[in-house]
C-alpha cells in the first residue's frame, strides 16, 4: 500500500512474527544435530546440513500450505496468514540452502557442470525404482525461487494480481513435486516406513483441510438469494449486523461486503485490490475498512483507499426496509461515491 | 494497477512482453475471483488423487537391492596380514586377515578425495575374473559375476576421505577372488571395480 519501494514493511508484529520464525528454525536445527550426533555419530556435517535444512523446509511448507484453509475455517489463524510470506522466504532460503550444497556435494567434484551432472548424472527417467530425484527437487526450487522474488508487493503490482496469482498457484505443483523428491529419494535409501507415515500424514492433512475449507467456500457461494424487488436483494435484518463488521453476500458471480458504520449500512466489493483477500472478513478501524490479510485500508462510503493511496474497489447501492436490508448486485465503478443506506430514514420508507 | 507492457523499456521489455502475453493467456477476471477458488478446489482435488498415488507408487518401487544404511567402519585393531592389495591412483584396497585365515578385514584407504560422496562397496558374487567398465550399468550381468546391485552384498560406505575397515564374512579355500565394486547409489552407477586374489 506504500507509495514508496521500502523493501520490507516493518511493524511490531511483524518483527515479533519474524523472532518466532527464527525461534522456531533454530530450535528445530539444535534438536534435530543433537539427535542426529547422539543416534549416528558417524554422520558427516555435509550430510547433517543437507538433511536438517531439507527436513526443516518441508514442515514449514506444510504449515504454510495449512495457512489458507485455516484461515477460511477460523478467523483465528489470520495473523498466521498476515505473515505468511516471511515464512514463505524463511522455507525458500532453507530449501536453496539443502539444494545449493546437495549439488556442491554430490555433483561439483567432477569435470561436468553440476547442472548438467543434475540431469545426465543418473538417466533412469523411465525407471520408478531408479528415478533421478534430484531433478523433482529443482524444480521444486526454481519454483520456490520465482515465487520468493517475486513475493514483494512491487511484484505484485507490476506483474498484475492475475499474473502474480497464477505464478504463485504453482507452489501446488511444487508441493507434489518436492513429496516425490522425498519418497524417490531419501524415503528409497532409508527405508523407514516411519518417513512415509510422516510424509503421508502429512499430505493427508493438507488435502483435507483444503478440500474442508474449499466445501464450506463452495457452499458459500452457492447459497440462493430469491426475494427480489425493484433490482434489489433480500440479504438479512439489521441485526445480524454487527457494528463495525460486515456479512459477506455472494450474489451472482462474486461476493459483496455489507458493511454497518456507526448508523449506516454501506456495500462494497469484498476483494481487496492487493491480493485478493475478504475485506467483509475484516472490521472498521478509524473509519476504514481494513482488510484481514494485509490491512489494505478503504473508506466504506466510496472504496476508495485513504489519500495518498490510490486503491479502489466498487461499491452498491444499499437500502434498509423495516430492518431489512436490501442490496442491489449491480456495482458501481471503482471508488464511485453511495451514502450508504441510513438506518432511521430507511426504516420508515 | 495492472502492468502495461509500454511502460517498460530497455532491459525489461522482454519481461514486458513475457507479462503482456501472460495477462492475455489468462482469463481470470481479477474482479470475479469465485474461478480462483474454485481453481484452488480442482487444484487439491487432483492432489487428493495424485499425492496418494505417487506416495504409493514410489514406495512400491522400492527395489529389492540391500538397503544402502551406514554401515560404520570397525574400531578394531586392524589385523596383522594383508592377503591381498589392490593400489589405484585414488585408493588402496587391501584384504587384512590373521595367521588361521579366520578373521577377515576389508580397508579402504582415500589416497585422494573421492569425486563421488554417496559410495558403497558391494561384494559381488564371485567368479574367477572381472572386466567392468567405468560406467557399468547396474542392469548388466547376473548370477556368478553379476554388476546387478541387487546380487550383490553391502560392504560399508565411505566418504570422500578417510581410512576405513570393514569386518567381512570369508569362507577361505584359496583360489578364490573377491569382487568389489564402489557404487554411487545417488547417480546410480557403478564407479570402479576392484578384484582381489585370495
Amino acid at each position: 500500500m506504500s507509495t514508496s519501494y521500502v523493501a520490507v514493511g516493518w511493524n511490531r508484529q511483524k518483527k515479533i512474527y519474524d523472532w518466532l520464525i527464527f525461534g522456531f528454525c533454530f530450535v528445530y536445527l539444535s534438536i534435530f544435530v543433537l539427535l542426529s550426533l547422539i543416534f549416528n555419530g558417524e554422520i558427516t556435517f555435509e550430510t547433517l546440513l543437507i538433511r536438517s535444512s531439507s527436513t526443516l523446509a518441508v514442515l514449514l511448507l506444510h504449515v504454510i500450505l495449512a495457512i489458507g484453509p485455516l484461515c477460511r475455517l477460523n478467523k483465528n489463524f489470520l495473523p498466521l496468514l498476515y505473515n505468511r510470506r516471511h515464512l514463505g522466504v524463511t522455507m525458500f532460503s532453507l530449501a536453496l540452502l539443502h539444494g545449493g550444497f546437495s549439488i556442491f556435494q554430490f555433483h561439483s567434484l567432477s569435470n561436468t557442470n553440476p547442472f548438467v551432472s543434475l540431469f545426465i548424472s543418473n538417466t533412469n527417467y523411465d525407471s520408478l525404482a531408479a528415478f533421478p530425484f534430484q531433478a523433482l527437487g529443482f524444480f521444486a526450487l526454481v519454483i520456490f525461487f520465482l515465487m520468493a522474488i517475486t513475493s514483494h508487493d512491487f511484484w505484485l503490482h507490476n506483474l498484475s494480481p492475475k499474473v502474480w496469482k497464477t505464478l504463485h498457484m504453482f507452489v501446488y505443483l511444487a508441493y507434489f513435486l518436492v513429496l516425490m523428491h522425498v519418497m524417490f529419494g531419501v524415503i528409497h535409501y532409508e527405508r523407514n516406513p516411519v518417513f512415509v507415515i510422516i510424509i503421508f500424514a502429512g499430505a493427508v492433512i493438507l488435502v483435507a483441510l483444503h478440500l474442508l475449507a474449499g466445501i464450506k467456500e463452495r457452499r458459500f457461494d452457492n447459497r440462493k438469494f430469491n426475494l427480489i424487488k425493484g433490482g434489489f436483494v433480500y440479504v438479512c435484518s439489521v441485526d445480524e449486523l454487527e457494528n463495525s463488521r460486515a456479512k459477506i453476500f455472494c450474489l451472482g458471480k462474486e461476493r459483496i461486503a455489507v458493511f454497518r458504520h456507526e448508523s449506516k449500512i454501506y456495500a462494497i466489493h469484498n476483494v481487496c485490490k492487493h491480493q485478493g483477500g475478504p475485506l467483509g472478513e475484516g472490521k472498521i478501524i478509524d473509519g476504514c475498512i481494513t482488510c484481514p490479510w494485509h490491512g489494505y485500508q478503504y473508506l466504506p462510503h466510496n472504496g476508495q483507499s485513504p489519500p495518498p493511496f490510490k486503491e479502489k474497489v466498487s461499491t452498491y447501492d444499499v437500502k434498509v426496509i423495516n430492518d431489512v436490508v436490501w442490496l442491489n448486485p449491480k456495482p458501481y465503478p471503482e471508488g464511485m461515491e453511495r451514502s450508504g443506506a441510513s438506518l432511521t430514514i430507511d426504516n420508515h420508507e | 494497477m495492472d502492468l502495461q507492457g509500454d511502460h517498460y523499456s530497455g532491459n525489461c521489455c522482454i519481461l514486458a512482453i513475457i507479462i503482456k502475453a501472460l495477462d492475455k493467456c489468462i482469463k481470470i477476471e481479477i474482479l470475479m475471483i469465485k474461478p480462483q477458488r474454485r481453481g484452488h478446489y480442482y487444484a487439491w482435488i487432483i492432489l487428493a488423487l495424485l499425492l496418494p498415488a505417487g506416495i504409493v507408487f514410489a514406495w512400491l518401487a522400492i527395489s529389492n537391492a540391500e538397503p544402502v544404511k551406514w554401515i560404520k567402519s570397525s574400531n578394531s585393531d586392524l589385523l596383522p596380514l594383508i592377503k591381498s592389495s589392490s593400489r589405484k591412483k585414488e585408493y588402496c584396497v587391501s584384504l587384512r586377515t590373521d595367521k588361521n585365515y579366520t578373521q577377515w578385514q576389508l580397508e579402504w584407504e582415500n589416497i585422494t578425495p573421492l569425486t563421488v560422496p554417496t559410495a558403497v562397496i558391494y561384494r559381488m558374487p564371485s567368479r574367477n575374473a572381472l572386466h567392468y567398465g567405468r560406467q557399468g550399468n547396474r542392469n548388466e550381468g547376473g548370477g556368478p559375476g553379476s554388476t546387478k546391485i541387487e546380487d550383490g552384498i553391502l560392504v560399508g560406505r565411505i566418504e570422500a576421505r578417510g581410512i576405513y575397515v570393514f569386518p567381512i564374512n570369508l569362507d577361505y579355500s584359496g583360489n578364490q577372488e573377491l569382487n568389489l565394486i564402489l557404487y554411487d547409489f545417488i547417480h546410480q552407477q557403478i564407479v570402479d571395480t576392484i578384484n582381489l586374489a585370495l
